[in-house]
């Protein structure tokens, strides 16, 4: 089926996706976590499977060759996610899930929970979206909050206070339940 | 290394904390892309991958994209490459269109539909799975057309609404309010849910429903000709049986009430007719309970049907009724 595949033949190419797609899928998903990048590294490593169709050997380097294409991206982007403050929370939200009464088949995938945080976010105003923004995604303390928007630091905690009880009461309204903490 | 292992197991179960988190990103800090992808690909020759949660129509979607990019024909290409260049500027005025048209829902860039009816209107709508919906006056019903009816049929609703659901055993219909979820998989029932008011009612004319309580997690199943009475304040679920057909009649029309507090009639006038009503009388009839029919759509002929019954003399100067005693 290698062969055929080298020589160009597109059935040869179907049917190695149909072996392959779902375990490259799976695979780096379990380093992702997010379905969409996940879509994107498959795609790529099987679009250059084709291009590089005549660079492989036999039918055991196959596998191989499938984690050399996935590899750059997908350690790219396993990096960026560890690294992430949203990834983070999610961690969080995991954690606090496990405690709760709703039905644990209901626990909610990396994609859905950003879109939810970004829209719960809209609904903060634009002083505390920065609040929030710098307090818990940038890391800054409270001090270095209010100095870098000419704030007092009492304003900022009573802000940030607010604005954790708004996503905490959107974020519930779309079924997630999340614990931001509290510190900052 | 062996920490490592274990964090790295960890996080593939989606099982770390935070602490463990913060660990695992400062080891993986300190290694480099070699020796991750060592790593990885020891993992990746092994044979235990479960595949078992991969969407199979993504795996054909991206697969078709594969195709497309991989497999056109040269002798076509400048086609393409044509077509490339205008979607490119057909592309943004399509989002320019949707942007205005978005702007009607109050949402602004988010993928949400939002219906809304203000103070004596209703609407009717279709959703993406074929259920329609018929609003009554302020209510507001929202639901994300994307994921609409892929796993689940999500809305977020508040206010009264007669839902016709289309059947569809593989992809429950849940409506969210406030206080409690409603799931079913092909009904016709009519919910009220209204935040201001102290209790949350459905009836049910055909079909099942899972009714449940968001603060107490209770959840009953309910059948057809039953009414769900749930109490905000306690939280307490109650079911009565009932003649479903009269209490959605507000569709055809006609307003009924059985045994209707005075109150709540007015209350359901003013909403349904976007009037405001005085009541200009001390005496206690209005402890009376009421049965019977009142029109939706003629207001002086309503109050004269309700006025009759309390006693009391309607006079409407446009939209403000004032209910006085009889003489």
């Amino acid at each position: 089926m290698v062969r055929q595949l080298k020589n160009g033949s597109r059935t040869a190419f179907n049917t190695i996706y149909d072996m392959y797609a779902a375990r490259v899928y799976a695979f780096c998903f379990q380093y992702i976590k997010s379905r969409q990048d996940v879509e994107e590294i498959v795609e790529d490593v099987f679009i250059k499977l084709w291009q590089n169709k005549n660079t492989i050997r036999n039918e055991n380097s196959l596998q191989a060759l499938l984690f050399i294409m996935a590899k750059g991206l997908l350690i790219d982007t396993y990096r960026a996610r560890l690294n992430e403050p949203e990834y983070e929370e999610y961690v969080g939200y995991f954690n606090e899930s496990s405690f709760s009464v709703q039905d644990t088949s209901k626990k909610i995938e990396y994609d859905d929970f950003c879109r939810e945080l970004q829209r719960a976010m809209k609904k903060l105003s634009d002083t505390q979206r920065h609040i929030f923004s710098a307090c818990k995604l940038q890391q800054l303390s409270n001090k270095e909050v209010a100095d870098k928007y000419a704030l007092n630091e009492q304003t900022v905690k009573n802000q940030l206070s607010l604005s954790l009880k708004i996503l905490r009461e959107e974020l519930k309204k779309s079924w997630i339940w999340i614990v931001i903490l509290l510190n900052c | 290394m062996i920490m490592l292992n274990i964090l790295e197991e960890k996080y593939i179960q989606n099982k770390l904390t935070a602490e463990e988190l913060k660990q695992l990103r400062h080891e993986v800090q300190q290694l480099s892309d070699e020796s991750i992808s060592t790593r990885m690909q020891a993992r990746w020759m092994a044979d235990d991958i479960d595949t078992s949660d991969v969407p199979v129509s993504r795996l054909d979607q991206i697969k078709k994209r594969i195709d497309a990019s991989s497999f056109s024909s040269n002798s076509y290409s400048w086609l393409r490459r044509t077509a490339q260049i205008a979607a490119a500027i057909i592309i943004p005025v399509l989002i320019i269109t949707s942007f205005y048209l978005y702007r009607e829902n109050k949402n602004l860039g988010t993928n949400e539909m939002i219906v809304s009816t203000n103070i004596g209107e209703r609407a009717n709508i279709t959703l993406p799975d074929g259920t329609h919906v018929t609003l009554n006056a302020e209510s507001k019903l929202k639901y994300a057309p994307q994921t609409f009816n892929k796993s689940e049929r999500l809305i977020h609703f508040e206010g009264e609404a007669y839902f016709d659901v289309k059947k569809n055993h593989d992809i429950p219909f849940l409506i969210r309010t406030t206080d409690v979820q409603i799931k079913v998989v092909g009904t016709k029932f009519n919910l009220s849910a209204r935040d201001k008011n102290p209790v949350a009612e459905l009836v049910l004319e055909e079909g099942k429903v899972l009714f449940t309580s968001l603060s107490s997690k209770e959840c009953r199943a309910i059948s057809p000709n039953q009414k769900v009475i749930f109490d905000k304040k306690t939280g307490t679920i109650t079911i009565t049986t009932i003649n479903a057909q009269s209490i959605s009649s507000w569709r055809k029309g006609d307003l009924v009430f059985h045994n209707a507090q005075f109150a709540d009639i007015i209350h359901t006038i003013e909403s349904n007719y976007g009037v405001s009503i005085d009541i200009a009388s001390h005496s206690d009839i209005q402890k009376d309970l009421f049965s019977g029919t009142v029109p939706s759509n003629n207001i002086s002929e309503a109050m004269e049907i309700i006025s009759k019954a309390y006693h009391l003399t309607p006079t409407i100067v446009d939209k403000k009724v004032t209910l006085s005693e009889c003489n």
